[in-house]
């Protein structure tokens, strides 16, 4: 069988010369190069979950009352078609919450995955010439995916997804001059238009998904043209990979890592509540829940919402509105230094060469500390972004907690980048004397009967 | 076949036989309508069991080798690079020659293509002009409840709270008005007040009304603190002194909140003596007045 298909594609697309040499491609061992595939298997779940739940969701903001009996408090209430489908979906549907909870959970891990995975590239050097172009890929995927998410969040038309549309919309009002514009030509007019829900769906399960399978596929191409980077250590050059091949041993490998992401993502559907939007109601523009969150992706930017200054700007007769600050322009600057990192050292340090062997993160003081600046100030905000909750917690007022985030969201930066840096300095000296001073020496006794110290090379 | 070899078939057998269970168990929950719990947990050890059954593969039955790929130069020589450069070079020559009078037209065609079919996204939506920060209180409409009922000022003591919209503008087909238009009517001790002068009759026996949209995201302004007289939004904690004609105590908003002045009938009824006092919701480019 096995035989048959291969040679007749060979006949046809003379496909074995790339076979044979895919068959034995070279696969790092390490487990950091795991944390892209766990990405690669949540797009495959988030997919095949997406598909099942299109079967039943009804992205319409026609107005029905519900009849269901399985949540009485909102029976005989007037809600929109797509959030009674959502309910439908959750209660009277089989396995229909299970999909719905594993779908929304694996949004949240395809993130965070990516991010992780993004580190690991970042802080090792992996985006180093010519790697650089793939990882303006990968973070076209990171926004891509966040997109994604917000747009499936806003889908269900509860109250918290209604809430966070209603933000969306003041931030596309904060743009300069044509703001009002964007706002009204993407909503379909003012808020809440009955044609957002229509439009939030075509992106969601359209647009983003096609290009996300586009960049991913160009992502893996990138990859497989050039070649995994790796850790320096014996045998490893400048001019090899070394690791498993991809047939059988990495096959194996890579599929048990599939088959547990998706056992993962199930089981936190099963187990772990997410989003139950019967609880948050309906949306009606004038009600809201307290405390009201967004996913974790999107929790730094609302964080920033939070936190930034009543900088609003009245140039003739005009307003520049002080969501521009954070909702934008931070944004903006985020991402805009992210892709530019590969330039921006490779400026910096007048290092144009290729890189094949990785760098562990204290042999670069310089990247490490941005890379641990930039992700306290991300997680600074992200932690604003709950500061409501935290003052329930702590039971200290939600006033002193944005103060803290406030400050803490310009000094721990710096701070953190600055420890990074001492402790990249540090193990670089210790290193360097390590490499001066081999620990292992043999003791030789001389012609003469003294004691000689001799060092043994180390691997 | 040695020991070790027989103990990795046996567990990867293990394995396997877990997901064969949790497949069955599934399809048995599904079946039979079992919880979302139970049937998330099978399906889970389905995937497990197969996950499972190759680490031990992988593990225990397959030989470690490695391999070592050449990392070859991705760039080609320097001959190719220059010859794939003049190529192009060439061919462009060879369109443009001295024609370049022709491709700045046919560029221009292009871009004028561009914005030809840039009208149809005007379709997308209906003009704001005239649209951004308004809402529909004029002079005279009653206040009513979400259900259309009518506000009576006799029913709210002192220190409470009651969201209200214009009457003959709630239900289903106003949900957009309903947005902008909706207000937080609060009683609070009328000599507690310190409105500016142009605002002194606004808040007859204490009846003060604020457009419910934060001016700094659009968010409901619906938690009402009674002790220090705040309204505040949950989304990003912007804070509006009830007392102080809702201008701003915390947080991120840059604007007061626009204040709808009210009368009272002599039989109870509340009634918008004016429009809002401000810009209604988030600051946009056409906020004129602060």
């Amino acid at each position: 069988m096995i035989r048959r298909l291969v040679l007749a594609l060979d006949d046809r697309l003379g496909a074995v010369p790339f076979l044979r040499h895919a068959l034995r491609k070279a696969f790092p061992d390490h487990w950091s190069f795991m944390l892209g595939e766990v990405a690669l298997y949540c797009f495959l779940f988030i997919l095949a979950s997406g598909t099942y739940l299109t079967f039943f969701f009804h992205p319409s903001a026609h107005h029905v009352v519900y009849d269901g009996t399985s949540v009485p408090s909102l029976h005989g209430r007037t809600m929109s078609d797509a959030y009674a489908s959502v309910l439908r979906i959750s209660f009277e549907t089989r396995a229909g919450l299970l999909i719905r909870q594993a779908h929304h959970w694996c949004a949240l891990v395809f993130a965070a995955a990516i991010i992780v995975h993004m580190s690991r590239v970042f802080f090792t050097g992996a985006f180093r010439k010519p790697r650089d172009l793939n990882w303006t890929v990968g973070l076209t995927l990171l926004l891509l995916v966040m997109g994604d998410g917000f747009t499936g969040y806003s889908l269900p038309d509860d109250q918290l997804s209604g809430a966070g549309l209603r933000i969306a919309d003041s931030i596309a009002l904060a743009i300069p001059v044509v703001g009002s514009w964007v706002a009204y030509l993407f909503f379909g007019g003012g808020f809440p238009s009955p044609e957002i829900t229509n439009r939030l769906y075509a992106i969601h399960i359209l647009f983003i998904p096609l290009a996300l399978g586009a960049l991913i596929a160009l992502h893996l191409a990138i990859l497989w043209r050039q070649k995994h980077t790796q850790f320096p250590g014996r045998g490893k050059r400048e001019d090899n990979v070394t690791g498993s091949p991809l047939w059988p041993t990495y096959t194996v490998k890579s599929l048990a890592l599939m088959a547990a992401t998706f056992g993962g993502l199930l089981l936190l559907g099963g187990l772990v509540e997410i989003n139950p939007v019967w609880l948050y109601g309906p949306y009606d523009p004038w009600t809201i829940a307290s405390p009201a969150q967004p996913d974790w992706y999107v929790g730094w930017l609302d964080g920033a919402l939070r936190v930034a200054p009543p900088w609003a700007m009245h140039l003739f007769g005009h307003t520049i509105s002080a969501l521009l600050w954070p909702g934008i322009v931070l944004p903006l600057f985020f991402f805009g230094a992210l892709y530019a990192w590969p330039w921006v050292e490779r400026f910096v340090t007048r290092d144009r060469a290729y890189h094949e062997l990785l760098q562990l993160p204290w042999q670069n003081p310089l990247r490490t500390s941005f890379g641990v600046a930039a992700l306290t100030f991300a997680g600074m905000l992200l932690l604003a972004g709950s500061d409501d909750i935290q003052a329930r917690l702590w039971h200290v007022s939600v006033q002193q907690l944005a103060w803290f985030y406030r400050v803490g969201v310009l000094v721990f930066p710096p701070v953190a980048a600055a420890i990074a840096w001492r402790i990249c300095v540090e193990l670089q000296s210790r290193h360097a004397y390590e490499e001066d001073h081999p620990a292992r020496v043999v003791l030789k006794r001389g012609g003469e009967g003294g004691f000689e110290e001799e060092p043994v090379p180390t691997p | 076949m040695n020991r070790s070899e027989k103990r990795g078939e046996l567990h990867a057998a293990l394995w396997l036989g877990l997901s064969i269970a949790g497949s069955i168990a599934f399809a048995a929950a599904y079946v039979l309508g079992g919880s979302t719990q139970a049937q998330g947990v099978a399906l889970a050890l389905a995937c497990f069991g197969i996950a499972g059954a190759l680490v031990t593969w992988s593990r225990e039955l397959l030989p470690h080798g490695q391999v070592v790929d050449e990392q070859h130069p991705l760039r080609a020589p320097e001959a190719e690079r220059a010859d794939a450069v003049s190529r192009l070079l060439s061919g462009e020559a060879e369109i443009v020659g001295r024609r370049t009078w022709l491709v700045r037209l046919g560029w221009s065609a292009v871009g004028f293509l561009g914005l030809a079919a840039l009208f149809p996204a005007r379709s997308l939506g209906p003009s704001p002009q005239g649209q951004i920060g308004t809402s529909s209180w004029k002079s005279g409409l009653r206040l009513v409840r979400e259900d259309g009922s009518l506000v009576r000022a006799e029913l709210l003591e002192v220190g409470s709270v009651v969201t209200a919209f214009p009457e003959g503008l709630v239900g289903p087909d106003h949900a957009m008005n309903m947005a902008n238009d909706a207000i937080m009517l609060v009683r609070v001790q009328q000599d507690a007040l310190h409105l500016p002068d142009a605002r002194r009759d606004w808040a007859p026996r204490g009846f003060i009304a604020y457009s419910k949209v934060c001016t700094h995201a659009g968010c409901p302004v619906a938690l009402y603190r009674q002790g220090p007289q705040q309204l505040m939004c949950p989304c990003h904690q912007s804070t509006f002194d009830v007392l102080d004609g809702g201008s701003v105590v915390f947080g991120p908003a840059a604007r007061s909140l626009p204040q709808l002045p009210l009368q009272i009938d002599a039989d109870g009824t509340v009634r918008a003596s004016g429009t809002m006092s401000g810009f209604v919701g988030p600051d946009a480019w056409e906020t004129s007045s602060g």
